[in-house]
């Protein structure tokens, strides 16, 4: 059985629906952080995915499109980027707090 | 588009220069921190450095803004990822404003204070330039990576700002609550692009609303609801709403001020550029797209306008009613956003202009009435409303000011606001059934948050003082009495008696709305070779195609326009891939 698009896109609905699922439930901060980061992958694989499968295009001088693939970089480096600050804002809190889970951080409410 | 680069594709002169604000934030960013090395021991210097940044800005956008104007196309640069129209180009004005107003708040607010340290200022001045230099591509943006981009380069430094004071216990749960709600949004926002992407093979925003004509599919109908949320996020609508208040509450007041102006403004336009090209492409097809997106965004904006206004009412402390206020304030341009997904009504550069004015006066009267709220309660000493009991007799000139801030939120006649609803409801109305029940829905919104509008005045004035509330008064901070946060104050209320009494405000903001946007499928003449540009040559009434584009350095995706009538400037794209 050749393994098609649609494996990939099943496989990042997946990934998707488990980050999705992880962000709901888990009440420590550093949990929602890891179910962001599955969605964001849940992302980066249906770029490749589309780019390498189904939307093969080439550029005026023969050579393929590659955008999916970078869209894909860029997610990664952006990951990186939000999870440096998350986890700086994070470390602020528990020295504050002693704690990191998201359900004591309640005293702004109204 | 990204892949082995011809060496022709280098950015041009023009281009350069129409993303001149840009590059102002980007070098005034590194001036400010290598300002703050060599001025060591002053540490007032950075902040003045980013005021300057912030001028400096206001003149690029300036230089750049005509241009589009007069040339009537929006200009699409950098392969068409950026659109510099006269309408991204006024909001770009108003956020360099925004940036210098709430720095010399900010000024006024902290000085003799100490709880945000000297070392500190550098990295709140180039935060606050980051921040802005992703809100402002953000009104750029006409593709998905730069709308990622862009509103990330726009979160991140805002994250930090919410909890800038870092001994603060509820700046760093405000911070927290920000940062976790903005990743989920942003992650939601990442999946739904490659859904787009898989839907329509291409990462521009115009191929993706045009996929949607030949019949919208669920990947694509999933992908864009997704991609919503991550603007709802951005734009505090209703389902992702609640960060707000905490955030506004927990961050310091200027950090709040900037967030509420400006973070909302660039994702208002934004959210009308996206809107906008559902409109023009749903004209030569039926309309499918542009009902749903008509009927979409429109109860988007109610419910938002509806649900922000039924909680301020029930807030007792002032930040947060203002925090709703404004979400209320966003639900309302949300709702005008809705008329820009019909097309050939010809009254999209109606709309535009409503929103430019709306966006303006909201400008003003957001910034003043967070300005003398933030003086009244450091001055009481607490945000609560209750305790600003008899206020008029001891600041009567903040009181009677923050009064015609909050009247003109409400929308009294002769004041900003009331003008600004005004040219809403009239883009609302003219859409027929759907737009009769906006107008009903913004009426109704209007006249109940008079209520709330009223609730602090009614303690200010009519609350007698309470006994001892003179030693309060006097224990209160030492940086209320500054004169510069009154400064930024006055010149507010004169921004809402100049929108509001109309001396040339609607005459002045009309042109940016009127060629922005479908503009773009105006004819011209033929540009300029070394433009990389994409002109659509509007023949007589039919075959819109694209006239020029530069040999050899030709977009690798083009989209092709076949439209068939184009006297309201409908298109239809017929393909996606070239050659």
């Amino acid at each position: 059985m050749m393994i098609g698009l649609a494996h990939f896109v099943i496989l990042s609905a997946i990934l998707a629906a488990a980050g999705i699922a992880v962000m709901l439930t888990r009440r420590n901060a550093l949990g929602i952080l890891i179910g962001v980061e599955l969605l964001l992958n849940a992302g980066g694989i249906n770029f490749v995915a589309f780019n390498r499968l189904a939307h093969v295009g080439t550029a005026p001088d023969g050579a393929p499109l590659m955008d999916g693939v970078v869209f894909t970089f860029f997610i990664i480096v952006l990951a990186a980027a939000e999870a440096a600050v998350a986890l700086a804002i994070f470390l602020n809190y528990y020295n504050t707090f002693r704690s990191i889970d998201v359900d004591r951080a309640s005293e702004l409410k109204g | 588009m990204l892949g082995a680069i011809p060496p022709v594709d280098l950015p041009t002169w023009t281009e350069l220069r129409l993303v001149m604000p840009e590059l102002v934030l980007t070098v005034g960013m590194v001036i400010v921190l290598m300002g703050a090395m060599a001025a060591r021991g002053r540490p007032g210097v950075p902040i003045v450095l980013a005021m300057v940044t912030a001028i400096a800005g206001m003149v690029a956008v300036g230089l750049t803004m005509f241009e589009p104007a007069e040339a009537g196309i929006e200009r699409l640069i950098f392969h068409q990822t950026l659109a510099i129209d006269p309408f991204s180009q006024f909001f770009k004005l108003l956020l360099m404003l925004t940036i210098l107003l709430v720095l010399i708040q900010w000024m006024g607010l902290h000085r003799g204070q100490d709880d945000l340290e000297p070392s500190d200022w550098p990295d709140y001045a180039c935060l606050l330039l980051g921040a802005a230099l992703g809100m402002s591509l953000l009104a750029s943006a006409r593709d998905l990576l730069v709308v990622l981009i862009a509103m990330e380069t726009a979160s991140l430094p805002s994250y930090v700002l919410a909890g800038i004071r870092k001994r603060r216990r509820l700046g760093a749960e405000a911070s927290m609550k920000f940062v976790l709600i903005g990743a989920v949004a942003t992650g939601l926002m990442v999946y739904g692009m490659s859904l787009l992407y898989g839907a329509s093979g291409s990462l521009k925003l115009d191929a993706i609303v045009g996929a949607a004509n030949d019949g919208i599919t669920p990947i694509w109908a999933v992908g864009m609801i997704f991609l919503f949320t991550g603007f709802a996020f951005k734009l505090s609508a209703v389902p992702l709403h609640f960060w707000c208040p905490d955030v506004f509450e927990g961050a310091p007041f200027d950090v709040a001020t900037f967030l509420s102006v400006a973070s909302k403004g660039a994702a208002v336009v934004l959210l009308a550029r996206m809107v906008d090209l559902f409109g023009a492409y749903s004209g030569s097809h039926g309309g499918e797209a542009g009902m749903a997106m008509l009927l979409g965004v429109g109860i988007f904006g109610a419910v938002t306008a509806t649900w922000g206004n039924l909680v301020a009412l029930r807030q007792t402390r002032i930040r947060r009613m203002l925090a709703y206020s404004s979400i209320a304030q966003a639900g309302y341009m949300i709702m005008a956003v809705a008329a820009l997904s019909v097309a050939g009504s010809g009254h999209s550069a109606e709309a535009m202009t409503a929103i430019l004015f709306y966006l303006t006066v909201y400008l003003f009267m957001n910034v003043g009435a967070f300005t003398l709220a933030a003086r009244i309660s450091a001055a009481s000493g607490s945000e609560e409303m209750s305790s600003m009991a008899g206020w008029i007799h001891r600041r009567p000139l903040e009181v009677v000011l923050l009064g015609i801030f909050l009247l003109s939120l409400f929308g009294l006649p002769t004041l900003g606001g009331f003008l600004g609803k005004w040219y809403l409801a009239v883009v609302m109305g003219r859409l027929g059934e759907i737009g009769i029940a906006l107008v009903v829905v913004l009426l109704v919104n209007t006249l109940f948050s008079l209520a709330f509008y009223l609730k602090p005045l009614y303690h200010m004035v009519l609350q007698p003082m309470p006994q001892g509330g003179e030693a309060v008064a006097s224990a209160g901070s030492r940086s209320d009495h500054s004169p510069i946060g009154l400064g930024v104050a006055i010149v507010c209320a004169a921004g809402v008696f100049w929108t509001g009494l109309d001396l040339g405000a609607t005459s002045l903001i009309r042109p940016f709305g009127h060629t922005a946007g479908r503009g773009m499928v105006e004819t011209r003449g033929d540009p300029p070779a070394a433009v990389q540009q994409t002109i659509f040559d509007k023949d007589a009434e039919s075959n819109l195609r694209p006239s020029s584009q530069r040999p050899g350095a030709s977009l690798s995706r083009t989209v092709e326009f076949t439209g068939d009538h184009a006297p309201s400037g409908s298109l239809k794209p017929s393909s996606v891939i070239n050659p």
